[in-house]
């Protein structure tokens, strides 16, 4: 743990008093989330510098940036998970760490997929947060799990083991959990990473869904014409904002030189490419015409 | 078929050998349910690295009370509770890595321990227990500690069972669901210490990582729900504990060691029963 940190104390911490220290409530008129100075430092280096935005509820909004860029940092300092070193992050006007309807979406890699837990387990501890200490999953709770199981199309692989599910169906059953939750602000870490094409739209088409159903959603993408393509707002990320806005203003020539650092050529149709050394063993080169 | 019956009954004329069943038993079922954590998080170096250095800690006990059996008990648990608290915070803010710390702690605590051991006369058979368990040497008041701190350890494992789940799989996801996560990390190291100090008689230091981890991961290769994984393991265990202790009294093995390779031996017909068949690959 850096010093002098803040780390969000639990919810249930004061035992055995009053289980559960009042949540956040949420302030009428402040914005779904405000990231103001944001920095964070890890070993004295800058993973973020100075991020400042402000999302709208029901908002959605595409982080892209290069391999390195600080876009996992910024989701998990938004979520509560990691503290920032200065600067601060509000939701509905409060501090991340009191809200329970922040849903984080882990990338692939950071889940152990040989861990013996069912599809519908993994959609249950969704619920875990507002079951509160020794209190079982209720009727209620498996309703719950089993209608957002079934949204996202998983209905029929409820009994799988984890390891058994593809990488489109994994990053469902992840949606799948952040309905259970019932978050009103879900953050996705590379939701489309290793994915074809219909499994991307698949998840896009989900986007849509907690969209409708109210949420705030802010994805970390690789993917420059995914972003410009299905996001209203995008987030040029290089440690600093590049840019903010629609794509048609975020990503000009000179912003994606900015924050990609790598070589960009035009095209004769007024597109532009933006090789990214970072990625080339990828094979992708992050294009936008 | 009366042989059977006499391989198994026989022994049970002897009210240490019935002792002995009973906590290899509770203890084998006891490390499964604790292993399940441990092979799932990564632990079982921790867990090596504890039962080892509660060894000073037994062994000022032993020193200060002129061997009284009764008081060693709760030696270890204050020293085996005080390590793992301590390694809980130094891996946390340490400038090493957490495996080199620990690494470093526990050789040192258990040259200590052996140092202070060897300053009584004829101390080697003492040695030997707490290297190598004395399930024989258990008494009726030893169970009743086994009893009620495994108990005990159990019950916290069932109160927290839906907590210790979300922070073993997705300590991300706990830290969003605003569950106390560094609390529930210091209890399960804390469970774990108590499965050490409860499992010492029986097993010993040098042999306990196997009872942590071996029943639990043959049952890991069976199932894949983490409940059935706890409940196989400890049936393993279990199992493990009282065959082993029958190999023992046959045999004449050190009753420690005949626990363990039973353990290991179940764990290696699973493992050969789930490789791919044909070829041989």
């Amino acid at each position: 743990m850096r010093e002098g940190a803040r780390r969000c104390r639990p919810s249930w911490s004061k035992l055995p008093g009053r289980l559960g220290r009042p949540l956040a409530v949420h302030l009428p008129g402040a914005p779904a989330l405000e990231v103001d100075h944001l920095t964070v430092l890890y070993d004295g280096r800058p993973a973020l510098e100075d991020v400042t935005f402000r999302l709208s509820g029901g908002e959605r909004l595409a982080i892209v940036g290069p391999n390195g860029a600080g876009k996992s940092t910024l989701l998990k300092v938004i979520a509560g998970v990691l503290p920032p070193t200065s600067g601060e992050v509000r939701i509905r006007g409060q501090d991340p760490c009191g809200h329970r309807c922040i849903a984080y979406l882990p990338q692939r890699n950071e889940i152990d997929w040989r861990f013996p837990v069912t599809v519908f387990d993994v959609v249950m501890m969704g619920r875990v947060g507002r079951l509160g200490l020794l209190r079982r999953p209720g009727a209620r709770d498996r309703a719950l799990v089993r209608q957002a199981l079934a949204a996202v199309g998983l209905a029929e692989l409820a009994a799988r083991g984890i390891g058994e599910l593809s990488g489109g169906q994994a990053q469902r059953m992840f949606i799948a959990r952040a309905l259970a939750q019932e978050a009103e602000l879900v953050l996705l870490d590379e939701p489309l990473a290793g994915l074809d094409t219909p499994s991307q739209e698949a998840i896009l088409g989900l986007l849509d869904l907690l969209q409708a159903g109210g949420a705030t959603l802010l994805l970390s993408l690789h993917d420059l014409d995914i972003a410009a393509q299905h996001f209203p707002l995008v987030l040029l990320l290089n440690r600093r904002v590049v840019a903010f806005g629609p794509p048609p203003q975020a990503f000009t020539p000179e912003k994606l030189v900015e924050a990609f650092g790598g070589r960009l050529r035009t095209l004769p149709d007024s597109g532009v490419i933006v090789t990214d050394p970072c990625r080339t063993q990828e094979g992708g080169d992050a294009g936008v015409g | 078929m009366q042989a059977l019956a006499d391989f198994f009954t026989s022994p049970l004329a002897f009210p240490f050998m019935v002792r002995g069943l009973v906590a290899s038993a509770l203890v084998g079922a006891l490390c499964a349910v604790m292993g399940t954590y441990v092979v799932l998080r990564g632990l079982a170096f921790f867990g090596d690295a504890l039962a080892h250095a509660i060894l000073p800690g037994v062994a000022v006990g032993y020193l200060t009370t002129a061997g009284d059996r009764r008081s060693l008990f709760w030696w270890g648990l204050g020293t085996a509770i005080l390590v793992a608290l301590g390694i809980g915070a130094v891996s946390k803010r340490g400038r090493l890595k957490e495996d080199t710390a620990i690494g470093v702690v526990f050789a040192g605590m258990f040259a200590l321990g052996i140092a202070l051991i060897s300053t009584v006369r004829g101390y080697a058979v003492e040695l030997v227990h707490f290297l190598f368990g004395n399930v024989l040497g258990v008494s009726t008041h030893d169970l009743v500690l086994i009893g009620a701190f495994g108990g005990a350890a159990l019950l916290v494992v069932l109160l927290f069972y839906k907590e210790f789940l979300v922070i073993s799989f997705d300590p991300d996801l706990a830290a969003t669901l605003r569950l106390p996560t560094a609390f529930l990390r210091q209890l399960l190291l804390v469970l774990i210490a108590v499965t050490v100090v409860v499992s010492l008689k029986t097993v010993g230091v040098a042999l306990m990582l196997a009872m942590l981890v071996t029943p639990a991961a043959t049952a890991y290769l069976l199932v894949k729900r983490f409940s059935w994984m706890m409940a196989v393991g400890a049936g393993l265990g279990a199992l493990s504990g009282v065959l082993g202790l029958y190999l023992s009294y046959w045999t004449g093995i050190a009753s420690g060691a005949a626990i363990v390779l039973v353990a290991t031996g179940l764990f290696l017909l699973v493992l050969l029963s789930r490789l791919p068949r044909g070829g041989g690959a």
